[in-house]
């Protein structure tokens, strides 16, 4: 197993699918002669030739809509959005079109597109550059959502999402691109909606993901120190979300909290505690607790916002607030 | 302005208090100094004065509800004034020190921040009202085991009980006892009977007895032959108001050979032995809901006719609910006799300060090998004295029950006891 970066793990998957179906292509801004904007797609124009690599015009609701079409008339379609910021200038195409169009199509035309790029904030890119949309697109029925910046969950999740016959929301983070992990190589598919239990512990169940798993991995790692076991989980799908693993690492540690990036109101941490206490009333030992951003428009500055998004301090006082520490 | 009642420490065995019965409704007048509720303590059911005049504005814990000592359970005040209010106050001014930094950052923080402040004052404010407070989680642990969340203490915020808090309940500490859960039994084969104040008292002060007590037992037979023809003799010969049981006689006498072994009327202190001068004397007396061992004062100095009145008293006090905590305080030695009860030996559990209690059994017929080598038959009662052996040793033990045995076999010897 090689040990290869967060963005080459993605670019592994993508040309592996592309070498193996015909059918799929990517299309975004810079994607082709610049080699992407963060890399990711470094030297697929030279391997595929400009017809499977295209560099489209800034405007994602157009080249968006494109994608759309082609899979509607049976291409596998890659879009990548430069950030998850601008794809909401695609939401019309992406929540009326690619999330509907089998629907209202009446099974005609299924939407076989992953539309991907890196979500959330990354550093120093202020209030618009910065923000989180997860929590709007697993309310869209009809689409499949994507977050992990896991290296080798990257390479199997976006083989699968490539070959599923869905529309797929492919969430990335910039910040987590260099960062290495061990791979496999060739064949790897880990299968949609179905999560995984980064770490194993018994006192509370901390469910995070995206770049916040990171984070939920080196609190664990000090807590530990104290004597409090967390078990991480990282539901890697977030739409549909893996509950069982959730309700069944909470009727062991009867303690949950959820660690998320974005603003705290009607969000996925919001649902997962929902379903949590609806499930396993009777396991609970303590309120479920939650860490987000504060609700304010992300600040320029570096100490604000450290501040605003979910630190350690936060989570830590988190999981002592649900251990009665 | 209002005045919030507490639930008072009538006892200083008392952990929790129960509210028997309100003797005012909200909205009726009370008067400082008269009796306004019956609280249920560990030990007996006592009458409680209202600490102001005014109204009865609000009853926080209503009949037959449990809170901790000094809890409110009412406030009294001017009919137009607002419970909640006077409570508010209450809850704030009795954190006192503690609430203040509190209260100051609360009021540095921005605008934003005082509602949720205003929330949690309120909410510390209903945690004292009563309800009891649990995670869901305790709850089932808690009925699975048996356990009664009203007699366990919670460690969350505002009182919350929480797994630990039951998970760690072992016998006497938290009031309760904990109890294998009975798997395998249906519910529907058994009935839940829910503990009694006196109840959790018994529990918790035996299991406490047991496991900090290293006990043992010494046995001796008694010939009661000519004790009882003595009172046989005697009772024809007294006043009705004079006349005195076997019970009576055994408390006359224990207490005088007491008195020659003071190293048996004792108490283990942890860090020195204390022994009493005087013998106040624990009889144990059974009720339909438990046992109480109200104390005969001074009863090495009582006679033998005082203690058979100071008896008769105690025990109708008990059985109608009424002894007051100094009517069982401060026992320096227990009496239990089943003997009425058909019971010929059996061995007590040591009422915890107290180093020794004495078991007394059924008075029977029985053969013995007199001196001659003849077989009489005599009436034999068999005594059991249990032992703290921090406090006392075996020959101790003996030596103490070697002069209680030739008191009660030379009844003519009473003659010359003070």
């Amino acid at each position: 197993m090689a040990v290869i970066s967060y963005r080459e793990a993605l670019r592994q998957a993508m040309t592996e699918e592309m070498e193996r179906d015909s059918t799929v292509f990517l299309m975004g801004e810079e994607v082709g002669e610049y080699n992407g904007a963060y890399k990711v797609s470094k030297g697929m124009l030279q391997q595929f030739g400009p017809m499977r690599v295209v560099d489209s015009p800034i405007s994602e609701a157009g080249f968006c809509g494109l994608g759309v079409g082609a899979a509607m008339v049976g291409m596998r379609p890659i879009i990548e959005m430069m950030t998850w910021n601008f794809a909401i200038q695609a939401f019309d195409q992406i929540i009326n079109h690619a999330a509907k169009m089998y629907y209202m199509s009446g099974g005609q035309f299924p939407i076989p597109m992953v539309i991907r790029g890196p979500h959330g904030a990354a550093h120093m890119l202020s209030a618009q550059h910065s923000q989180c949309v997860d929590h709007m697109l697993v309310n869209v029925p009809g689409m499949i959502v994507i977050s992990t910046v896991i290296p080798a969950d990257a390479k199997g999740l976006m083989k699968s999402a490539i070959r599923n016959n869905n529309p797929v929301c492919f969430l990335e983070s910039e910040m987590m691109y260099g960062r290495e992990g061990e791979v496999p190589d060739g064949e790897y598919l880990i299968p949609i909606g179905v999560g995984d239990i980064k770490r194993k512990g018994e006192h509370v169940t901390l469910v995070a993901w995206n770049k916040m798993v990171y984070l939920a991995l080196e609190v664990a790692e000090e807590l530990a120190q104290e004597g409090i076991e967390i078990e991480v989980i990282d539901p890697r799908t977030l739409q549909p979300l893996d509950e069982n693993m959730i309700f069944e690492s909470v009727r062991k540690t009867h303690r949950l909290v959820v660690l998320e990036e974005g603003w705290g109101i009607s969000t996925i941490g919001n649902y997962i505690v929902d379903r949590t206490v609806t499930e396993c009333f009777d396991e609970l030992d303590a309120p479920p607790a939650r860490v987000h951003n504060h609700f304010v428009p992300m600040p320029y500055n570096e100490t604000l916002e450290h501040e605003v998004l979910p630190n350690k301090e936060r989570t830590v006082a988190a999981i002592k607030k649900v251990m009665y520490r | 302005m209002a005045t919030v009642m507490e639930m008072p420490k009538l006892s200083d065995t008392m952990k929790e208090g129960a509210v028997a019965r309100w003797l005012k409704k909200e909205g009726e007048k009370v008067t400082a100094g008269h009796p306004v509720v019956e609280i249920e303590t560990d030990k007996a059911t006592m009458e409680f004065e209202s600490p102001a005049s005014g109204t009865l504005i609000k009853i926080i814990v209503g009949d037959k509800q449990t809170c901790d000592l000094n809890a409110p359970i009412a406030v009294i005040g001017k009919p137009e004034e607002s419970w909640q209010e006077a409570l508010d106050k209450y809850s704030s001014k009795k954190k006192g020190g503690a609430a203040a930094p509190a209260a100051k950052a609360a009021a540095a923080a921005p605008a934003a921040a005082t509602a949720p402040a205003a929330a949690a004052t309120t909410g510390a404010a209903t945690s004292t009202m009563g309800r009891l407070r649990a995670s869901p989680l305790a709850k089932r642990v808690a009925a699975d085991k048996g356990i009664d969340l009203s007699s366990v203490q919670g460690s969350g915020p505002n009182g919350r009980i929480v797994v630990r808090d039951v998970e760690n309940i072992t016998g006497g500490t938290s009031g309760g006892v904990s109890l294998p859960a009975f798997s395998g039994t249906p519910a529907a084969e058994m009935e839940k009977v829910s503990l009694s104040m006196m109840r959790k008292t018994i529990a918790r002060r035996l299991v406490e007895s047991t496991s900090t007590a290293p006990h043992f037992y010494l046995t001796v037979s008694i010939n009661m032959g000519p004790l009882l023809a003595w009172r046989k003799a005697t009772l024809s010969k007294v006043a009705e108001s004079d006349k005195f049981s076997v019970n009576d006689l055994i408390v006359f006498l224990v207490s005088r050979a007491l008195r020659k072994h003071p190293n048996i009327n004792s108490s283990w202190q942890n860090d020195f032995i204390a022994q009493y001068n005087s013998v106040h004397m624990g009889v144990a007396v059974a009720l339909p809901a438990g046992l109480v061992t109200p104390v005969v004062r001074h009863a090495d100095k009582l006679s033998l006719v005082q203690i058979a009145q100071k008896n008769r008293e105690l025990i109708k006090l008990a059985r109608d609910g009424k002894l007051q905590p100094d009517d069982y305080a401060g026992g320096t030695f227990t009496i239990s006799n089943l003997g009425m009860s058909g019971i010929e030996e059996f061995t007590a559990i040591i009422n915890p300060p107290q180093a020794a209690i004495l078991a007394v059994g059924s008075t029977v017929a029985t053969p013995v090998v007199d001196d001659e080598g003849e077989i009489t038959v005599e009436q034999r009662m068999r005594v059991t004295l249990s032992c703290d052996h921090r406090v006392i040793d075996g020959a101790q033990g003996a030596e103490f029950l070697k002069t209680l045995k030739s008191y009660f076999e030379d009844p003519m010897a009473c003659l010359f006891m003070g």
